[in-house]
Order: structure tokens, then C-alpha cells, then sequence
């Protein structure tokens, strides 16, 4: 019961936070939205007024559109666990809600002596996420759908392996590689896109396979070097065969757990650098405009073709360095021989980025609830509840994040009849 | 050599026939306009139930008699298709009815079936394993040419064929095709002389889950012994989009595509036999060969001839558009 309090109480923390933030840089939508005539001239005119317009401040921070997206995100996640806590109660209903608080504790709300070092493993996790979040978030704000963020990924891992692993670089430049690699590999869709009219979904699916089998073919042949063969074509730790290529922990990863890396500060600071780009700069401008509309951005003179070139490849890039992070940070080795498959983590950048309804800021939240229920999820009964409960959760938030385009529109469409009711009013009492 | 050349006749035909199932559907899906990147998913979800349905019906005492045999065959099938159509109707509510992003629900299907796949397979395996073991010989019929000489031809070869014949017809021989059609190009014209877009769309992604099923069970059955949730169907039906591509949307060039995209999957399969007993030379890891070389020439020759392909494409006008009446 008390990890239950915990969770609501930290869950609406959140909340609380992300809601200051989104009112801060919705100011501009929101002076628009609701500036009336009257309104303004009230202000201009009576200043005795000024109590009751802040007060109205703090009303309409819960009715910004911002304010919207958060709730519609809320409104999936909660879709999702419902529907996770069914399927758990179907399995075995009397150990479920349990198991499902187990789940969302992460083993970190239990308090219990492994707390910090759980919390640092889901940080761990959390850092990647946001990258490749981010990664999805930036290709999309240009109208582009990266859905071969998950090539991208497992190239950004080749690019840090091989040169952590056969060329023993330190880590940054490793990093610096995948960046490279994976901005290289991410342009393609994009000039694919520009100059023959690929569309870059099916390009992009391409890719990811092509990503995949090059890689896994490169570690088994002329890359043997960095795979042990008697553990399945394994990579080699990081730590133990080249310790400079790991990502520095600052010394404390004997008081915060070997989890602890710098990743998760590169990962906000990249979200900062995104948020940043695309909101403040001419660029992100230029992205987004060309996003909204292809036509009318050529028409104003802007390269839209460069553009996308442009935004795919920084999506790529961004996507690598999520890998980088990944593997850098030594979690887990890329297996060559058994990895038939993409790997999970890149998809759920897809996850992550609309559950933050295409926010970079947001996406910092969400891939730490993602993270968080798929590490607590490995703390369940695996017997009964195996672990992939978590991924899918998140294929139902997913799935439902599709509707919040016309849950919002719902919303507005009620604002918008209030907001006509008041204006009524006014009027009349004006008369 | 002629029993190697046997061998890669027979999963040429496996592979081509699973790979015209999907293709096919997701072509009725983008001829109605909705694009169905959840095919992948569709094919994990109702290979799965069809799959469970196959172990479950073999353990009964259907298989003992030649009747139930046949009855067993039937069910499974009817199992993927009804799985197939049910889970694309997933797809379908939330972009035709809620005009949702419908790359975004597809790939929200393809998260959500392997999920489920992986859950219940482990569930039932008592939490360890995520394989199923099952017996597809009630599937094939295996003719013998002499010692070590055979050809396995399965049903699905058969079922295959009738759906290519029967959706070139549908599509361009009857009305249910035409409307079909105009509502993938111009719904707003379609909707004009009185054609019910949204029906038209819903029916466009059902026979899509349906053959996505087919698909899946023609893929899963006669290649292996046992299936591995984990894997799904390996990319089997984000490579069936690309084969829909290269086919322009029509049934016939589809089929053709799927037969040549077939000899590079089954050279990936059986490579190393083949070229022993034709060049008399083995290739392993330390020649630099490794299935992986053969596995990614598909895609790769894929990615070149949509360069070349897609100038001039001919894509459905209206594809991934959602359609809304007020917008006319």
C-alpha cells in the first residue's frame, strides 16, 4: 500500500513539474490564444484588476494546449497500465495487483538497500531512451516518420564497438565516431528522400535489416576480433578489454552502483541541445516549418530538400549516440551470431516520443517511465508474469497515442465553446 | 545436385508463396488507402494463435482419423485468418474511424503482437522457453524423384496460387475492385457518386489481416519444426511491403517479385549445401560467408530498384491520407 502512495504522490509530482514547464514555453500560444480585446484593455485600464487576471493565469495553465497534451499522455499511460493490470489479473488474479506493484516500484520505491543502485540502473537505461526519443521527435517535427531509427541504432553501436573494441580509442571518441556513423547512415532515407522521392518508411525498413545483417557479418568475418567465440560470437566487455572506452562514472560508482555513468547527463543535455534547435533557432524553424507544410516552405524560399537531408541525418545521429550510450556504458554485448532480430530499445524510441507528444523536453519523462516499468518488470514472478509485460504496456500507449490528435481536438473543441459562452457575457454586460 | 536443386525448388516455392499472401494484402490495404505497416504484427499475432490452435487440435483425437486430419488443417487455418482480420481490425478502427497517424498504429501493432507472442508463449511454457513445437506434416505432401531426391509442396503453394487468380480478378474485374480502387486514388470523387469510403477502407484492411494470416502460417509451418516468438516472422512482412512496392500495386507483378525476392531468401537458407554439391567448394565464416551475406541481399537489391522505381510510381493518390468528408 505505501509504494502505492509513493508512486501517485510521485506521479503528480511529475506532473506538477512538467506542467510549470510546458506553461512556461506555451506563454506565446497561450498570449495569443487568450488575449481578448477586453482582456487587454481590462489590464490597460484597471489595475485593480490584476489579482483577478493572475488568478486566471493559474486557471488557463490547466486548459494550454500544452496542458492538453500532458493530460492525453497521462490518459495513455493510464490506458496502458489498466489494460497491463487486466491481462496480470487474467493470468493469476491473486498474486496480481501485487506483482503489479512490484512492477511499478521499479524495487526503488520499496526502499529497500538495492534502492540506489536500481534507480541507477533504470537511469542507465533511461539515457539511450531519451536519445533515441529524441532521434524520432526531431525527424518528425520535418514531417518525416524515422521509423529506421532502429538501423541507425545498431550502427551506432557498430561505430562505438569497433573503435572501442578493435581500435581501443578512449570513449569519447567513440562517441564522436557513432555520431558520425549513425548521422551518415541516417542521411540516407533523407537523400533517398530528396533527390529520387523514396518514401523514407519503406526506405527506412530496408535499412534497418540491412543495418542488422551488415553488422552481424561484420563481427563474425573481418571484425573477429572484437567477438568472443566461445561465448556465441559475444562482444567483449568493455570494462575488462579496454577500460578507457567505458563512459567515465566520476568515481562514484562504488557509492551509486556500476550503473553509474555520465550518460544520463549527455542524454538531458542532447534533449536541452534539441529543444533548443528546434524552438530557438532558424534551423528548427526551417524543420518545422517544412513539416507542416512542403509546398508553402519552397514557396518562401527555403532549401526543403536540404532540409531533410539535414534533419534525418542529426535524426540518425541522435539515434547512434543512443546506442553508444548503451553499450559504452557497458549494460549488456552485442551478441553477432544470435541476434536475428532488431533490438527492442531503438522501437520504443517511437514510444517514448509520442508519449511525449513530440516534446523534446518531455521526452525526458517519458523515457523514464518507460524505463522504469520495463526495469520493475524484471522483478515480477517470471514463472507467472514474464517480463514482457512491460513492452507491452507500451505497445498500448503507443497504440493509444494515436487517438490523442483527436482526443485533443475534443478538448478544444470544448474550450472553444466555453471561451464563446464568456465572450457572450461579457459583451452583454458591456451593454 | 539434383537433390540440392530439389531442396531449393521447395523453399522457393514456401517462400514465394508466403511472401504473394502479404504482399497481395497489403496491396488491398493501399489500394483503400490506408497503409498497413502492421503487417509484421498481424503475421506474429495469427501465426501464433494459428500455431497454438495446430498443437492444441493434434493432441485431440482429431488426428486420428483422415477426416480429422483435413478438419485439423481447415481449423488452423481459419484460426490465422480470423486472427488476422480480427487484429487488423485494430488498425482499422483507429485510422479510418479516429483519422489517426496510421504508420504510427501500424508499428504500435507490430510492438503489441510480439509482446503478446512472447507473454503467452512463455506462459505457457512455463515461463522459460519462448519456443512452440509443433508437427506441420499434416500441411505438406513430400513426392519422391528416387534416393535422397524429394520435393515438399505444401497447401499453402495451392491456396496461393488461387488468391493471386482470384484478387486480380476482384480488382480488376468486378465493381467490389473498382470502388475499391477509387477509393485509394480520390475518395472525395468516390464519396461523390455515392461510394461508401469507410466501409470500402474497412474491407480493404480486413482482407489484408486475412492474408497477413495466411501468410504467416505458409511462412511458419513447412520451414520449421518449432518457432521462436522472439524472432516473429523476421521481417517477413516489412519485406512483402517492399515486394508490393516493386509491384506497383498489381497482383500479377507482385507475384512474379515475390518468386525472385524467394531464391535469395532460400539461397540464405541452404547455401552452403547447394554450392558444395554444384562447385564443390564449402563456404564458412572463414571464407567471409555467413548467412547473414545472403539474408541481406534482398533488402539491399530492394533499396536499389525502389531508387529507380520510385519516380514514376504509382502509388495509391490517397494512401495514408485519412479521409475526411468535411474536407471535400
Amino acid at each position: 500500500m505505501g509504494i502505492a502512495i509513493v508512486f501517485v504522490v510521485m506521479m503528480i509530482a511529475i506532473c506538477a513539474i512538467s506542467l510549470l514547464f510546458i506553461k512556461k514555453y506555451n506563454d506565446k500560444i497561450l498570449s495569443t490564444l487568450s488575449s481578448s480585446k477586453d482582456l487587454k484593455k481590462e489590464i490597460s485600464t484597471n489595475k485593480s484588476k490584476k489579482i483577478i487576471i493572475s488568478k486566471d493565469n493559474f486557471k488557463r495553465m490547466f486548459i494550454s494546449d500544452g496542458a492538453y497534451k500532458l493530460y492525453a499522455s497521462l490518459a495513455c499511460i493510464l490506458a496502458g497500465l489498466i489494460l497491463g493490470l487486466i491481462i496480470l489479473i487474467c493470468m493469476n488474479p491473486s498474486n496480481a495487483f501485487y506483482e503489479f506493484f512490484v512492477m511499478l516500484s521499479g524495487n526503488v520505491l520499496n526502499g529497500g538497500p538495492s534502492a540506489i543502485k536500481n534507480l541507477f540502473a533504470i537511469l542507465a537505461k533511461t539515457a539511450p531512451l531519451i536519445c533515441v526519443g529524441l532521434s524520432v521527435i526531431f525527424s518528425y517535427k520535418s514531417g518525416m516518420f524515422n521509423i529506421g531509427v532502429a538501423g541507425q541504432y545498431v550502427i551506432g553501436m557498430f561505430g562505438a564497438l569497433i573503435f572501442a573494441l578493435q581500435f581501443k580509442c578512449p570513449w569519447y571518441v567513440c562517441l564522436l565516431m557513432s555520431f558520425i556513423f549513425g548521422a551518415i547512415y541516417g542521411s540516407i532515407p533523407g537523400l533517398l528522400k530528396a533527390k529520387f522521392n523514396v518514401n523514407e518508411v519503406i526506405s527506412g525498413i530496408m535499412l534497418n535489416w540491412i543495418a542488422l545483417f551488415f553488422v552481424n557479418y561484420s563481427f563474425q568475418t573481418y571484425l573477429k576480433g572484437c567477438v568472443d567465440i566461445r561465448q556465441g560470437m559475444k562482444t567483449y566487455r568493455i570494462t575488462s578489454f579496454n577500460p578507457s572506452a567505458k563512459l567515465p562514472d566520476l568515481g562514484l560508482s562504488s557509492q551509486l552502483g556500476s550503473y553509474f555513468t555520465i550518460a544520463i547527463f549527455i542524454a538531458i543535455l542532447l534533449a536541452i541541445v534539441c529543444w533548443f534547435i528546434l524552438s530557438k533557432t532558424t534551423l528548427g524553424y526551417q524543420l518545422k516549418a517544412s513539416g507542416f507544410n512542403k509546398d508553402a516552405t519552397k514557396y518562401a524560399g527555403m532549401k526543403e530538400k536540404r532540409n531533410i537531408v539535414i534533419s534525418m541525418a542529426i535524426s540518425g545521429a541522435l539515434a547512434a549516440v543512443g546506442a553508444a550510450l548503451y553499450y559504452l556504458a557497458d549494460l549488456e554485448q552485442w551478441q553477432a551470431q544470435l541476434s536475428n532480430s532488431l533490438p527492442a530499445l531503438p522501437w520504443n524510441g517511437i514510444v517514448v516520443a509520442f508519449l511525449a507528444q513530440i516534446n523534446p523536453i518531455g521526452v525526458i519523462f517519458a523515457s523514464l517511465f518507460t524505463a522504469w516499468i520495463s526495469h520493475g518488470a524484471g522483478f515480477m514472478t517470471q514463472i507467472i508474469f514474464p517480463n514482457e509485460i512491460s513492452s507491452l504496456i507500451t505497445g498500448i500507449i503507443v497504440y493509444f497515442s494515436g487517438l490523442t490528435i483527436f482526443a485533443i481536438r475534443i478538448f478544444k473543441n470544448i474550450r472553444q465553446k466555453r471561451f464563446n459562452k464568456k465572450q457572450k457575457k461579457i459583451v452583454k454586460e458591456g451593454k | 545436385m539434383t537433390g540440392q536443386l530439389l531442396l531449393l525448388l521447395t523453399y522457393i516455392l514456401i517462400f514465394a508463396a508466403a511472401l504473394a499472401f502479404v504482399a497481395l494484402g497489403g496491396m488491398f490495404s493501399e489500394r483503400s488507402g490506408i497503409i498497413n505497416i502492421g503487417l509484421e504484427g498481424i503475421m506474429v499475432m495469427s501465426g501464433f494463435i494459428g500455431l497454438i490452435t495446430l498443437v492444441s487440435l493434434s493432441k485431440t483425437i482429431l488426428a486420428d482419423s483422415t477426416f480429422g486430419k483435413i478438419l485439423i488443417v481447415v481449423l488452423t487455418i481459419l484460426a490465422a485468418i480470423l486472427t488476422g482480420i480480427l487484429y487488423s481490425g485494430l488498425l482499422s478502427v483507429l485510422s479510418i474511424k479516429f483519422n489517426a497517424d496510421q504508420t504510427l498504429t501500424g508499428t504500435a501493432l507490430n510492438l503489441i503482437a510480439t509482446a503478446i507472442a512472447m507473454i503467452f508463449t512463455k506462459r505457457l511454457n512455463g515461463g522459460s522457453s519462448d519456443t512452440i513445437n509443433y508437427n506441420g506434416s499434416l500441411f505438406t505432401w513430400t513426392i519422391k524423384f528416387g534416393e535422397g531426391k524429394s520435393l515438399s509442396v505444401n497447401i499453402f503453394l495451392l491456396l496461393a496460387i488461387i488468391t493471386i487468380i482470384v484478387s486480380y480478378f476482384v480488382l480488376y474485374k468486378t465493381r467490389f475492385g473498382l470502388r475499391l480502387r477509387s477509393c485509394g486514388e480520390n475518395p472525395n470523387a468516390s464519396v461523390s457518386v455515392g461510394i461508401n469510403v469507410k466501409f470500402y477502407r474497412y474491407f480493404g484492411v480486413g482482407i489484408s489481416g486475412a492474408l497477413g494470416g495466411l501468410g504467416a502460417l505458409a511462412y511458419v509451418i513447412p520451414t520449421q519444426q518449432f518457432w521462436n516468438a522472439s524472432t516473429g516472422v523476421a521481417g517477413f512482412g516489412f519485406l512483402a511491403l517492399a515486394i508490393m512496392i516493386f509491384g506497383q500495386w498489381k497482383p500479377i507483378r507482385i507475384s512474379i517479385i515475390s518468386l525472385v525476392f524467394s531464391v535469395f531468401l532460400s539461397i540464405s537458407y541452404i547455401y552452403n549445401g547447394l554450392f558444395e554439391a554444384i562447385f564443390g567448394i564449402s563456404l564458412t565464416a572463414e571464407n567471409g560467408v555467413t548467412p547473414e551475406l545472403f539474408k541481406i541481399l534482398p533488402f539491399i537489391a530492394s533499396l536499389i530498384l525502389l531508387i529507380f522505381t520510385s519516380k514514376k510510381s504509382r502509388a495509391p493518390k490517397a494512401e495514408g491520407v485519412p479521409f475526411d468528408v468535411s474536407k471535400r
